[in-house]
């Protein structure tokens, strides 16, 4: 059974890949490219994982994080983050924080997304 | 540090006494030293003279006594031959020799005795043949001439003829001698027939003197027994001659003092009733300042002195003269005075001389502090300018936090105007108090551990909320003892190099996003492209995109490897530590390595040592050390194996060690392999996709962590990369 993942971010080439590559992995894969237009996305329709970026035109990848961890529809939707950082402890005290699954570092590999998806679903 | 500018001199001398004023002090001292020593002579002097003067005196009154005595003793002898005329009718010359024998036996002083009648004109025939009878061959009555020969005397009135005379040895030239032919003698004999009493003549010459003494005579005059004498006229009526004493003035005086202790108290004999020029009796010569000696001796000896004893002799006034003889000085005389001239002078000179000594001592000492002053504040100047100057901060405190002072650059970042003002103060006091609890704490950890504490960052917030950042060092100062008395302190403002820092992260931050993005986009391209997901591939489009994949595989890891890098140098490079089984991070190093190995056909062997401690270490940094000695080794072999091993290296470290059959490293490239961009090998080797940075990255990660990394190799045979984990306890790594 095919699940619904929502991948925010702000970088087309990415989203691009990794939609291409959560599809080809069995995965109905929608995206958006900032945290406004995803939330919208999220309440129409409620996915499984979201993918989301931290920093993000806007609304940060946090902030959405803490408004879909409150929202009673929404909250049992999986948060994994995408990072370019380097402060891996930070990341990890946020995840704790906001009730999040995860973090993949960018850039990745097409297996550390498709290990992260699977853990989560 | 607080050099004093004025040193004290210690001692007597300290006072600020100009070279005018030393000398004239020296002056003034030659001055009283002089004047004291006079006064002390003089003084001593009168004393001891003052002193002499009463003994003198005394021994002078004593002298005057024994010939006053004397002289009496001889009036007394004449009044007992006096008595024994009165007593007899008539005295014969032998009855008189008789008994003024035992007197002249006793008193050789006594030159003779006579018995001089009184012979009317008529009666000197008989008086001169009766003489002739008694055996005195030529005795005529004699006068002495105007030219002083003896002739016989001419026809008088009367005669008062030396008719006895005893002794009469040596005498015999008065026998006869008409005393009254010379008027002195005459003048006597009618003044003591007058008189009824003792008297004596002026000084005479003895007829019988051979020498140059002066003379005297003593009468008595007797009168006829029966006869009245009440008055002057009866007596002229009554007299029957005279007694008389003769003396030499000399013997006299000797006599009187013959059996008294010798003194040298020289007299003199005078008598005062005499006429002037015919005064002195007697002259006693050898006195002081009479003779050589003497006068020489005089001139050391106080002023002369005389003492004049008067006395009633008979009928005249008679003076002992006594003068201190040389002798007597010595023997009487303290001359202790003497000395005090000499010792004054010496010691008047011995003073100027240590004065004088002192004063130009201390002109010296004074000069010499002057130009030792000047010298220190000329070093003070420069070594305060110097640390004024220099761009770095300098404080020193004391062990207890106060500050002992500072440079200007430190006071103005202090919020003080000027150095000076921050002695005294603590951390409280200054613009930095909020971070003055820190800064008491890092005192106390230098001031214990006697350890200087370099190097580290502080961010320090000020009163106005803007903030900077400091690299500080804290030195101690100890003493000899290993005390610490001081702490040493610098720092430089590094805000601006913190905020380049931060600039050159952000370069990088973006330099990595920016390259590794599109990068990434490019790789996941190919590999969609390559994994067949996209659609078919053919060989040569195949073989095409490899090349393409393995480019920018490799154009990645060089990325990486410079960013990391970079990160590490820079300390930058965010450590993730915790507690880790080093042999699981082994075991799946080796998983994903196996692959690699096979492909090359090579063993990937484990040998693993039990009971290893967990010790702490960032998973992904040993990781990538480890992946790198794999990576290397597999590279350089082309038969054999490559075997990662564990143990326990020592007490406090485990070592990891991966070897390999290879190539082996030549002994002179081994110190190069840790050297960023260096690659080894033979020349135009082909660098297999290397960024010739990993085991320089390897090193830093591994000497973050406080371990030791290094490689062992035999060219040719192989080689083993090593590195140690320090086995810490949680809380200090």
């Amino acid at each position: 059974m095919p699940r619904n993942i929502i991948i925010v971010d702000d970088e087309p080439d990415l989203v691009k890949f990794s939609s291409y590559r959560l599809k080809y992995a069995g995965y109905d894969v929608v995206s958006a490219s900032d945290a406004e237009t995803a939330l919208e996305m999220m309440r129409s329709n409620v996915p499984d994982l979201v993918f989301l970026d931290v920093h993000l035109p806007g609304m940060s990848g946090y902030d959405l994080c803490k408004i879909i961890k409150n929202d009673e529809a929404l909250k049992k939707i999986c948060v994994i983050f995408f990072s370019a950082t380097s402060q891996l402890d930070e990341i990890e005290q946020k995840i704790k924080e906001l009730n999040a699954q995860g973090y993949v570092r960018k850039p990745f590999e097409p297996h550390e997304l498709l290990d992260a998806a699977k853990k989560c679903l | 540090m607080n050099v004093s500018s004025k040193i004290p001199v210690d001692g007597f001398f300290s006072g600020n006494l100009s070279a005018t004023a030393g000398r004239r002090i020296v002056f003034m001292v030659f001055l009283v030293g002089i004047l004291t020593t006079f006064m002390i002579f003089f003084v001593t002097r009168k004393m001891s003279l003052d002193n002499f003067r009463v003994t003198f005196k005394h021994d002078a009154i004593m002298r005057a006594d024994l010939i006053e005595r004397t002289l009496n003793n001889r009036i007394r002898d004449l009044d007992s031959i006096c008595s024994f005329y009165n007593s007899s009718n008539k005295v014969e010359r032998d009855e008189f020799r008789n008994f003024t024998a035992s007197s002249l036996v006793d008193n050789r002083d006594i030159q003779a005795y006579y018995w001089i009648p009184y012979v009317p004109g008529p009666e000197r025939s008989g008086y001169e043949a009766e003489a002739a009878k008694c055996g005195i061959k030529g005795f005529v009555f004699k006068e002495k001439s105007p030219d002083g020969r003896l002739i016989p005397t001419g026809q008088k009135e009367c005669y008062y003829p030396v008719y006895f005379l005893e002794p009469d040895e040596g005498n015999e030239v008065v026998f006869g001698f008409d005393m009254g032919s010379e008027p002195t003698r005459l003048k006597t004999l009618e003044k003591a027939r007058d008189s009824g009493e003792a008297t004596v003549t002026g000084r005479v010459k003895l007829i019988q003197e051979t020498e140059e003494q002066f003379g005297f005579m003593i009468l008595r005059p007797v009168y006829r027994k029966g006869m009245p004498v009440g008055t002057v006229g009866e007596r002229r009526k009554a007299l029957s001659g005279f007694v008389a004493g003769v003396f030499r003035s000399g013997d006299l005086m000797k006599a009187a003092i013959e059996n008294t202790p010798k003194m040298n108290l020289p007299s003199d004999l005078i008598d005062l009733s005499a006429r002037d020029g015919e005064k002195l009796l007697y002259h006693w010569k050898p006195r002081l300042g009479t003779e050589r000696i003497g006068r020489i001796f005089s001139l050391f000896y106080p002023a002369k002195t005389r003492y004049d004893c008067k006395f009633d002799f008979a009928d005249r006034k008679w003076c002992v003269s006594v003068t201190p003889g040389p002798e007597y000085f010595k023997m009487k005389c303290s001359m202790f005075f003497w000395p005090v001239l000499p010792a004054g002078f010496s010691i008047t000179f011995l003073l100027i001389l240590f004065l004088y000594g002192a004063f130009t001592g201390k002109d010296r000492a004074e000069k010499m502090v002057n130009e030792r002053t000047r010298e220190l504040e000329e070093t003070k100047k420069n070594l305060t300018l110097i640390l004024d100057t220099i761009p770095e901060r300098v404080f020193w405190k004391s062990p207890d936090s106060k500050y002992l002072g500072c440079n200007r650059p430190c006071a103005l970042d202090a919020g003080l105007s000027s150095p000076e003002e921050i002695v005294g103060m603590t951390d409280d006091d200054l613009k930095w108090s909020r971070n003055a609890g820190q800064h008491k704490l890092d005192d106390a950890e230098v001031t214990k551990n006697c350890k200087p504490k370099l190097n580290y960052e502080e961010h320090v917030t000020n009163p106005d909320g803007s903030e900077i950042w400091v690299c500080k060092n804290k030195i101690p100062i100890c003493d000899p003892g290993g005390k610490v008395y001081a702490i040493l302190g610098t720092y430089e403002d590094i805000t601006e190099r913190k905020r380049l820092e931060k600039v050159k992260d952000e370069f990088i931050s973006v330099v990595s996003h920016e390259l590794r993005t599109p990068l990434a986009a490019i790789k996941e391209s190919i590999a969609i492209v390559l994994d067949g997901i996209a659609g078919p591939v053919s060989e040569e489009q195949n073989d095409f995109l490899s090349t393409g994949k393995r480019n920018v595989d490799r154009l990645a890891r060089l990325i990486n490897d410079l960013l990391d890098f970079q990160k590490m140098k820079a300390g930058r490079d965010e450590m993730r530590v915790r507690e880790y089984s080093i042999n699981e991070i082994v075991k799946e190093v080796k998983e994903s390595m196996t692959v690699a190995a096979s492909k090359k056909g090579l063993d990937l062997e484990l040998e693993l040592s039990d009971n290893l401690p967990n010790v702490r270490f960032d998973r992904d940094k040993i990781t990538q050390v480890l992946t790198n000695f794999v990576n290397n080794a597999l590279k350089f072999t082309n038969e054999g194996n490559v075997k990662i091993s564990t143990k326990r290296y020592s007490e406090n470290a485990l070592c990891v060690s991966v070897a390999d059959t290879g190539v082996g490293i030549k002994h002179d490239d081994v110190h190069k392999l840790f050297q960023p961009f260096v690659q080894v090998g033979e020349a135009g080797t082909k660098r297999g996709g290397s960024t010739g940075l990993g085991l320089a990255i390897s090193k830093s990660i591994i000497e973050k962590h406080g371990g030791k990394i290094w490689v062992d190799s035999v060219f040719g045979q192989g080689s083993v990369f090593s590195f140690i984990l320090p086995i810490t306890e949680r809380r200090k790594m």
